[in-house]
């Protein structure tokens, strides 16, 4: 056991972190641990789901504070394929249009660019996908499992 | 797969659990019964570009429905609770 894993095992003893948040910790630290064990396995398996969570100490409702929320989302990546396949039928004539309304909700996004061959590599890269976000009240988190 | 969708709040405590080949026995009745209609349009639409999308669509669309096994959307809020599930 290294001295990471004591940590975080401490962490979970005092309270400080969830048995979730201690697994995903255990789970990131493992490849520093030992990376010849890493060399053998070969590369990290396609994410399966994006979760998106969200905390907040205070949502508003038609004006009123409804107090403390917890959202979570768990969403396949297989959906994000289908998806993808999906937009990809668009008639090139369809694009012009699509894009400048894009554009005007401020997103500079290209849908000619999005192929079906591109997404393997995108799900992919979403393995080292992990967003924070602590904002006063609120906090976002954003990973791939 | 089956979706599972549940309110439970002041006002209402709700759950529900849909096997979805109920949902596909239903698709394949319309489908069949515009059927007609859809390979009107195919011909209509087969020259100025739309073709594909109107043949394709329908797979597509079956592809997003089976690819939504394992979506999970968990809402907890102090008076209501929201969740939806395809599992």
């Amino acid at each position: 056991m290294t001295e990471n894993q004591k940590k975080i095992l401490e962490m979970v003893a005092d309270k400080k972190i969830t048995v979730d948040e201690a697994y995903r910790l255990l789970s990131l630290i493992q490849p520093s641990a030992d990376a010849t064990s890493e060399v053998i396995k070969g590369p990290k398996p396609s994410p399966k789901y994006l979760r998106v969570i969200v905390d907040t100490e205070h949502h508003i409702e038609q004006g009123y504070d409804k107090g403390p929320a917890h959202i979570n989302v768990r969403v396949p990546v297989a959906l994000i394929r289908a998806g993808v396949k999906l937009a990809t039928l668009i008639p090139p004539e369809a694009y012009n249009e699509v894009d400048e309304k894009l554009k005007n909700r401020g997103i500079m996004f290209d849908l000619r660019n999005m192929k079906p061959e591109n997404v393997e590599e995108l799900i992919q890269s979403l393995n080292d996908l992990q967003v924070d976000i602590h904002g006063g009240q609120e906090k976002v988190r954003v990973y791939t499992e | 797969m089956s979706a599972a969708y549940s309110v439970h709040n002041e006002e209402h405590n709700f759950n529900i659990w849909l096997p979805l080949f109920l949902a596909w026995l239903i698709l394949a009745a319309l489908v069949l019964a515009f059927l007609p209609i859809f390979l009107i349009l195919l011909i209509i639409t087969f020259f100025d570009g739309w073709g594909e999308f109107v043949l394709l669509i329908g797979p597509r669309l079956y592809n997003i429905l089976c690819a939504l096994k394992g979506l999970k959307v968990d809402v907890d809020k102090p008076n209501e609770k929201v969740e939806i599930m395809f599992v």
